[in-house]
């Protein structure tokens, strides 16, 4: 079945459904632009003032903005952020304080732990959080979803790789990025990306600490692939966990893509 | 040729070369449109919208480029605005029946050949059933791909969106229309 057969097919319906010898706008358009009163030419000729005028306007905008975000702590901040959404850490290694360290057998003895908040519908916890929360438009291939937790600010929405063995995290908050020194990267490893017209940096690899090791280590083939960027004052990070079959096909620009359907 | 005459009397104030675009584009327009909002009226409407940003636009056009693919962005962008207003998808929960079933395994699989029946009028409309199933945008990439014959290249500059995006919700189109076909038939015990 050709593309051409798809186009014949669709064609038809549509043509059931609107027929071409019902279609006759010319009347209406007419009328619309003669209600406008604003005569195409003159729209034409008048455009390089408006433009001139828009060009002003900008740049007075944008020295406001620079001079605002410059002066606050806030602005600082802000702009900071919006330069680098991971924090670049210096080295490849973090020492481990003596409390952190856990031996082979102690890592082994090591219960899982304690069950987090239960979770709820993304509505609820939108409720909650007291911000409008962007969802995929459906849950990607491979996953189930598990349900949203909120916080104060935040609200994070979990799925679940089908069969166990990965996750796909989302994490919307009005205060900023989870900033620890686990969650940095090397500046290396950090790509800068677009998501639609918003700039973006997306990870591949964490710190990972081994059984008897004094420090944790950064591993870039760790199957961790981390995405943030900030949109209307929200900031968004999605994660996604863990190298299980299912999820294999959700690679850096499978997860741009995911980022860009949010709604 | 025609399309770039249109325009250039357009941009000298001669309202023919509009009307010369609207006998061209009016018919592709308004069905395109329809098969993303499912409204007759609405459809007209942004057909008539778009041609009407055409006129106070034109300044803004590139003579030397194609003008369909430029008009058509501006009808996909609004359908997709006003669609989305109207979330009127087809519920989760609402049971695809036979027809419409295989009309929509037809449409996530092309390479499957449809039953003659489905080529007949009555049977024809319930692809536009079966792809109320998908989001705004999803049904917009069908329309661009199979109705418009868009290249995905042009897809990508008419969507602004990257490549991986278009072909991430071709995919995900197909695969909840397969989800729910799934669903629709455990459901039926089939």
């Amino acid at each position: 079945m050709d593309n051409k057969k798809i186009k014949s097919i669709l064609q038809d319906a549509l043509e059931d459904q609107m027929p071409a010898s019902q279609v006759n706008l010319l009347a209406t358009i007419q009328s619309r632009l003669v209600a406008r009163n604003k005569p195409v030419l003159q729209q034409g000729e008048n455009m390089n003032k408006i433009r001139n005028r828009k060009v002003a306007l900008s740049a007075i905008a944008i020295v406001a903005l620079l001079a605002v975000t410059l002066i606050t702590p806030q602005g600082r901040a802000f702009a900071q952020s919006v330069l680098h959404f991971f924090k670049r850490s210096e080295s490849y290694v973090i020492p481990l304080p003596p409390d952190q360290i856990v031996s082979s057998e102690e890592a082994q003895a090591i219960p899982t732990a304690a069950a987090p908040a239960p979770f709820v519908s993304v509505a609820e916890a939108e409720k909650s959080a007291g911000f409008d929360v962007k969802e995929l438009p459906a849950v990607p291939n491979g996953f189930n979803l598990l349900g949203a937790m909120a916080g104060e600010g935040s609200v994070s929405i979990e799925y679940e790789a089908r069969g166990g063995g990965g996750a796909l995290i989302i994490n919307e908050s009005t205060n900023g990025f989870m900033e620890s020194e686990w969650d940095q990267a090397p500046a290396e490893f950090i790509s800068q990306v677009m998501i639609g017209n918003l700039q973006a940096e997306i990870v591949q690899g964490t710190y990972v600490v081994y059984a008897g090791e004094r420090s944790a280590q950064w591993n870039p083939d760790a199957p961790t692939l981390r995405l943030r960027w900030i949109e209307n004052g929200v900031w968004f990070e999605m994660a996604k966990m863990g190298g299980v079959e299912s999820i294999s096909y959700l690679d850096q620009a499978g997860l741009i893509a995911l980022a860009e359907s949010m709604r | 040729m025609e399309d770039q005459i249109a325009i250039s009397r357009i941009k000298q104030g001669d309202l023919t070369g509009l009307e010369i675009l609207v006998d061209r584009y009016q018919v592709q327009a308004v069905q395109a449109a329809y098969a993303i909002v499912y409204d007759r009226a609405l459809a007209e409407d942004i057909a008539q919208s778009a041609f009407v940003k055409v006129a106070e636009r034109v300044y803004q056009f590139d003579e030397a480029r194609a003008f369909a693919p430029w008009f058509f962005r501006i009808v996909i962008h609004d359908a997709i605005k006003i669609a989305k207003k109207q979330k009127r998808m087809v519920s989760l929960d609402e049971q695809l029946d036979e027809p419409t079933t295989q009309l929509a395994n037809w449409l996530i699989d092309p390479d499957l050949r449809p039953e003659p029946w489905m080529e007949q009028k009555e049977t024809r409309a319930m692809i536009l059933t079966a792809m109320q199933i998908l989001t705004p945008d999803q049904r917009a990439v069908i329309v661009m791909r199979y109705f418009l014959e868009m290249s995905e290249a042009d897809m990508v500059a008419r969507m602004d969106r990257p490549l991986s995006t278009i072909k991430w919700w071709l995919r995900d189109a197909r695969s909840r229309l397969r989800s729910l076909i799934n669903r629709a038939q455990v459901e039926d015990g089939s």
